[in-house]
């Protein structure tokens, strides 16, 4: 003990010594510091301020303008004109003698079946282009199926697709607080001339026909929109020439010529022509020779960076060469997404790919921007002929030789999955680690059949690390399944352990897929130079980066990167305050369409705020806005019952807007015989079924809840699950969201025919008996069927474990996009219903949605119901659906509330006929005072029954007399009730 | 008093800016919510007057509040103490370290209770009530249960599972004081205290540490107390809000319920006028007990 404290005595004193040391510094030296850091830090100060202050912008330089051409007369292959066309709807042809400036072509509407009649003079393999001209319509693609000789060309459901050309609406850029504004993307009127694609864009770019030599009906039945038919064309598939051919062919003469001409820039923001209106120019603010450039405002400078990277987009640019000459090709680009791997273009020069390297040309992975000089990896850029005058250059995105591999990959992940479906119907997904499953014995060609998947992966592995030239994180998921693989096969006990980690390294696989199955590239300027011209360095010197980061830095003290750009009101003009309860990208998108279309064509100014979470608050306090937009249906309704929201049923026209819903989008917002929003969406639940799965157990998909009952055993002897919605959320989102759609409850009551409400809304109608009966079913679910509660419907619906789920239909978006390796081999169908005498199926489900509300504090509300009325239009709200699925792209898809607007969104003509068919039977649950208690008292209930063993109908009763307490006090607290 | 007042207007002058913030951001409010526990208030009509009648509703016509105060507290006589105690113990423990160790351990064990909001989700992943929930899994697969437990939906477990997270989380402002205040003690009494006779660190620790930091520890106590009469967080971000049948109700989360779903600031008033009351009765009665320490 008195060691120890006389330790601690020293290390006290060496302590005190330090000190005194540090404070012995002698004076002179301290000062000698402080000065030189002071002078220091004056320094840094002042560089950076003179750096900053010294920065002016460049003027942009003066770029020409193309207007879109007609697409040129074909120049080989088979042309079928419109005066060949057989049939029209199986009737005689009515040709228009003269359309859009081409002579004899049809008009083919939507539902149209065209027939032609093409005459093929040898057997082979042909691609199927047609000449046509999109016709006026919702800015949708044209969609039909295709048939060949009678029988479709592919699976019977495959929709094939000719786009639309989309450019630039403006060529200067208007801008706000000096940040430019992207511009909006308009059709270019012309006529067209597309190749068809192939139905899965990983075989290949285009589709191809086999056709025996004679005569052939070509059939083609327009699901969607309309458009001008001029001809078919059916050229065969050619092996091109090699770029030594190509070279061959060129007069040394003319190409000697524009050696050392001045390299043409082309700024590759401002395309002549794009394949989508998605593809609008971007912003790069990561280096300073990007251009046109500013350190701190918005410069749209780039094209491509997030997203042009689909098989089939494509972009073109038109630009002027001076002289005659061989020219090289090249481009400033950055592709940093796809880490250790290339990102692929098809080159064409004036509609043609003039040798068979620009199939497939690579842009390899970095991290920042790259010059790149078509044909450099030969040692020699490639020469392109060029002649005096106007040309086109055209990239395409294309998988090149990934397609076919990613393809394999897929089937193999699909056989991954099988086997683990196979597995877990023996062992469960939680094997028992001390049983022995003998699994070798109850599946004989288990040990065979992971031999040839161990082999096919490895070999597809080291194909991966050939095509790409290094190791990736494809190569690295491949083999390191395939060694596990030989682990399994090697001892298959030991598959029951390691089934988890095995199902994980398979969703590795099939992620690194879907990544992989998009090319993006990013490009800023396109050079076209003689050959002994030197491109300019890939990226800023470091002094130039340097004094970027300054300006930047700088700048940001002076920038506010929040502002939504509000112009300021001008004096005595009308204007609406609008806030936005939703994400940014919503709020630009909105922001954009108010600026180019409501604000220039009614004079009324509208100020966007994004404000979330605050709203109710907000107005209470006196401090809300005019309009608010996807506001949640219990904030609405919390607003409604306290007097805070303009009815909305009494303004003229409103009838006309209902019109456009479903009947029941506007109960949620019905209070006291007034509506006081509109719904812009309404979310309800759909069925989505694996269907290999289903086939292999001789099932069919449920059509009732007693079907659903029936193969409920039969899956779970087979370990597998059916996924039921259930949510468990905090009170305030329990509130805001409604009760729609968070369990099976209010679907499975409103089957049995009654609402969860009395028509006077005074009470719920949970004590009678078919309110019970709904709830024992819904409990037993969980109670005696042991349904998972807590689960991931996509990840579990993808692997196999869940082949049936029900979700709500952002489940689909999710599910085309992210898994692709079971697309095709599920379906969405509607949601399993109650039989009722006469032999229908009632199949209600309920919903959930957010709406727009005007507040009664707005002061000008004529102006509020007129921006109400365009907001709501299907216009509107079909572009807005569009220009947020640009942004977010397919996961974020938006789908209007409105009907019309339905129509005319990227929903294909096939999925909208499914949505609508479930659509019509939604009902959905109205909002009252003291209607949140429901919810969570519902859930109160059902946790009684499933956890604490409670019985359904005294669980239920017990919580009911709550709910009806609650809603009796608040409607006494709001004066409905005395 | 004027005279007084004269004499020290420096230092009135140097405390007024905090006097005016105290006074109209801590003081008034407290005030305010003492006049509004009297009235029915929701935010859109004005004020009105109700009497007791808020403090009738909350002692015999709300059940709920009635678990809510019991959860509370089960909560302050749990989690507070052993907290407490636990904190102490752990800056007594490292108090010895050499320097840079002890910055190191202060800091580890502290980080509970700054990143405690982003750390939820974690402990749902813990306790989550899918089978694949790491306790789920791991008592299924020593075959403790067949079965995944809804560990925190399951009114059986919840309030059990939360103390523990709570505890974890328990090291908090007061153990900060207790490694500060042991710093502060004069090395000297250590000394003075062997020439005493005393015979071991637990001596020491009665005899000199504890009655020398008396200050820090009815800091550490009015903290903890204040802490675990205001659990809510835990509760709502883990068992849900509201939770199964109310099971893990604390005041804070029922008052909660009542401001901002409901909007009847009244009741709620009501409701945080008598958590102040106990918050003041529980200080008061552990600041008696704590300066017995040591005699």
């Amino acid at each position: 003990m008195k060691m120890k404290s006389i330790g601690r005595r020293n290390g006290y004193n060496r302590v005190q010594r330090g000190y005194d040391a540090a404070r012995g510094l002698p004076m002179k030296k301290k000062a000698i510091w402080l000065w030189t850091s002071a002078l220091l830090f004056v320094l840094i100060v002042a560089t950076s301020a003179a750096v900053a202050l010294t920065f002016s912008e460049a003027p942009n330089a003066e770029a020409k303008r193309y207007e879109a051409e007609n697409a040129s007369a074909p120049l080989a292959g088979i042309v079928s004109p419109a005066a060949q066309i057989a049939a029209v709807d199986g009737a005689e042809p009515q040709l228009l003698a003269e359309a859009q400036g081409r002579q004899r072509v049809l008009r083919w509407d939507e539902g149209q079946t065209v027939e032609w009649k093409v005459v093929v003079s040898e057997d082979a393999s042909y691609s199927l282009s047609v000449g046509y001209y999109p016709l006026d319509g919702t800015g949708q693609d044209i969609e039909f199926r295709l048939f060949a000789d009678g029988s479709p060309v592919a699976e019977k459901d495959t929709i094939f697709r000719l786009n639309r050309i989309w450019r630039d609406a403006q060529a200067d850029l208007a801008r706000i607080n000096g940040n430019e504004l992207r511009s909006r993307q308009e059709e270019a009127r012309v006529w067209l001339e597309s190749r068809i694609g192939s139905a899965d864009a990983l075989v290949g770019s285009s589709l191809q026909l086999k056709l025996a030599k004679g005569e052939h009906r070509i059939r083609l039945e327009n699901l969607r929109e309309s458009a001008l038919l001029d001809y078919l064309l059916l050229t065969k598939q050619e092996a091109g020439r090699t770029y030594a051919e190509y070279r061959a062919t060129l007069d040394p003469q003319a190409t000697a010529g524009a050696a050392d001409s001045e390299a043409i820039v082309i700024e590759a923001e401002r395309a002549y022509l794009k394949s989508e209106s998605g593809l609008y120019p971007t912003v790069d603010r990561s280096s300073p020779i990007t251009t046109p450039y500013h350190p701190t405002k918005i410069r749209i400078n780039t094209i491509g960076a997030s997203n042009w990277n689909v098989s089939g987009q494509w972009i073109s640019w038109k630009f002027e060469v001076p002289e005659d000459g061989a020219y090289k090709i090249g481009m400033r680009y950055r592709q940093n997404k796809l880490k250790g791997a290339f990102s692929a273009r098809k080159m064409y020069i004036d509609g043609q790919v003039p040798f068979q390297e620009l199939d497939e040309v690579r842009f390899d992975n970095a991290s920042g921007w790259k010059v790149k000089e078509l044909g450099e990896e030969t040692g020699e850029p490639y020469a392109v002929y060029l002649t005096k005058g106007t040309h086109e250059l055209k990239m395409e995105v294309t998988l090149g030789a990934m397609g076919p591999f990613l393809q394999e990959v897929q089937e193999t992940v699909y056989q991954l999955n099988e086997r683990y479906r196979k597995i877990i119907m023996i062992t469960g997904v939680k094997p028992d680690s001390y049983r022995d499953y003998e699994l070798d014995k109850s599946m004989p060609d288990l040990v065979a059949s992971l031999k040839t998947l161990r082999d096919r992966l490895k070999d597809e592995s080291d194909r991966l690390v050939a095509m790409t030239g290094r190791q990736n994180e494809g190569s690295r998921a491949l083999s390191r399944l395939s060694g596990q693989l030989d682990g399994f096969a090697a001892d298959p006990d030991s598959i029951p352990k390691q089934l988890g980690n095995y199902i994980n390294n398979v969703t590795a696989l099939a992620d690194w897929i879907i990544d992989a199955r998009y090319q993006p590239l990013e490009l800023d300027k396109l050079y076209v130079a003689g050959a002994s011209v030197k491109l300019p360095a890939d990226d800023a010197s470091l002094v130039a980066k340097a004094a970027h980061e300054i300006r930047a830095f700088v700048g940001s003290f002076f920038e506010d990167y929040d502002s939504l750009g509000t112009e300021s009101t001008e004096a005595g003009g009308r204007s609406v305050e609008v806030w936005i309860g939703s994400g940014r990208d919503q709020a630009y998108v909105v922001k954009r369409l108010i600026d180019e279309q409501f604000t220039p064509s009614t004079g009324i100014n509208v100020e966007v705020n994004l404000v979330r979470n605050a709203l109710v608050v907000a107005v209470m306090a006196g401090k809300g806005p005019d309009i608010n937009l996807f506001t949640r249906r219990g904030e609405a309704m919390d607003l409604a019952i306290r007097g805070a929201l303009s009815p909305l049923d009494t303004r003229e026209s409103f009838d006309g807007l209902k019109g456009q819903y479903m009947p029941s989008a506007f109960e949620p917002y019905e209070y006291d015989g007034h509506t006081y929003a509109v719904p812009d969406e309404q979310e309800f639940f759909m069925m989505y079924y694996r269907e290999d799965i289903l086939d292999d157990l001789g099932l069919k998909p449920p059509q009732t809840w007693d079907d659903l009952m029936d193969i409920a055993p039969v899956l779970q002897n087979s370990n597998l699950q059916i996924g039921l919605p259930y949510e468990n959320l905090d009170a305030s989102q329990l509130k805001d969201r409604g009760i729609g759609t968070l369990n099976l409850f209010p679907t499975l009551l409103m089957q049995r025919g009654i609402s969860l409400y009395n028509d006077a809304r005074d009470a719920t109608r949970l004590d009678e008996p078919t309110a019970a009966d709904a709830f024992a079913a819904w409990t037993n679910f969980y109670k005696l069927y042991d349904y998972p509660l807590y689960k991931s419907d996509y990840y579990r619906f993808r692997t196999g474990q869940m082949p049936i789920v029900i979700a709500t239909y952002r489940l689909y978006s999710l599910l085309s996009v992210a898994a692709p390796e079971i697309a095709g081999s599920w379906r969405m169908a509607q949601i399993p219903g109650v039989p009722q005498p006469d032999g229908t199926i009632n199949r209600a489900s309920a919903a959930t949605g957010t709406s727009a509300i005007m507040l009664n504090s707005a002061k000008d509300k004529d102006a509020a119901w007129q921006f109400m009325q365009w907001w709501n239009s299907p216009e509107v709200q079909s572009q807005y659906a569009q220009e947020l699925e640009n942004e977010t792209g397919e996961i974020g898809r938006k789908t209007p509330a409105n009907v019309e607007a339905f129509k005319r969104s990227r929903w294909s003509v096939d999925e909208q006929r499914m949505l609508l068919e479930q659509w019509k039977e939604v009902q959905e649950v109205p909002e009252l005072p003291g209607s949140y208690y429901t919810t969570r008292s519902l859930d109160n209930a059902f946790r009684g029954v499933v956890f604490q063993w409670r019985s359904p109908r005294e669980s239920l009763n017990k919580w009911n007399k709550q709910i009806n307490e609650e809603i009796k006090r608040k409607r006494y607290e709001f004066g409905v009730e005395p | 008093m004027i005279r007084a007042l004269k004499e020290h207007k420096e230092s009135y002058l140097l405390l007024t800016p905090y006097m005016i913030f105290f006074l109209a951001f801590t003081i008034a409010p407290v005030i305010i919510c003492i006049a509004l526990g009297f009235t029915y208030f929701s935010m859109v009509e004005p004020p009105r007057f109700i009497g007791w009648h808020n403090y009738v509703r909350m002692f015999l016509d709300d059940d709920v509040f009635i678990i809510a105060v019991k959860n509370t507290l089960i909560f302050a006589f749990i989690t507070g103490p052993i907290g407490y105690v636990l904190s102490f113990i752990v800056a007594w423990m490292i108090n010895d370290m050499p320097r840079t160790i002890r910055s190191i351990l202060t800091t580890i064990f502290y980080i509970p209770a700054i990143a405690a909001p982003s750390i939820y989700p974690m402990w749902f992943q813990v306790f989550s009530p899918d089978e694949y929930g790491y306790v789920n899994s791991f008592l299924i697969n020593l075959g403790f249960i067949d079965q995944p437990v809804a560990w925190l939906l399951d009114p059986k477990y919840m309030m059990g599972v939360l103390i523990l997270i709570q505890l974890w989380l328990s090291l908090g402002i007061s153990f900060l004081a207790f490694v500060a205040g042991l710093q502060t003690i004069d090395k000297s009494l250590y000394e003075a205290g062997v020439m005493d006779g005393i015979k071991n660190r637990f001596q020491e620790l009665w005899y000199i540490t504890l009655p020398s930091m008396v200050p820090q520890l009815v800091f550490g106590a009015v903290m903890q107390i204040v802490a675990s009469f205001s659990i809510a967080d835990v509760s709502i971000e883990l068992a849900g809000f509201p939770s199964t049948d109310y099971a893990a109700e604390t005041i804070v989360t029922h008052l909660r319920d009542y401001l901002n779903i409901r909007y009847e600031l009244g009741y709620t008033s009501a409701i945080s006028v008598f958590l102040f009351l106990m918050m003041v009765f529980s200080s008061r009665l552990t600041t008696k007990l704590l300066h017995k320490v040591g005699s």
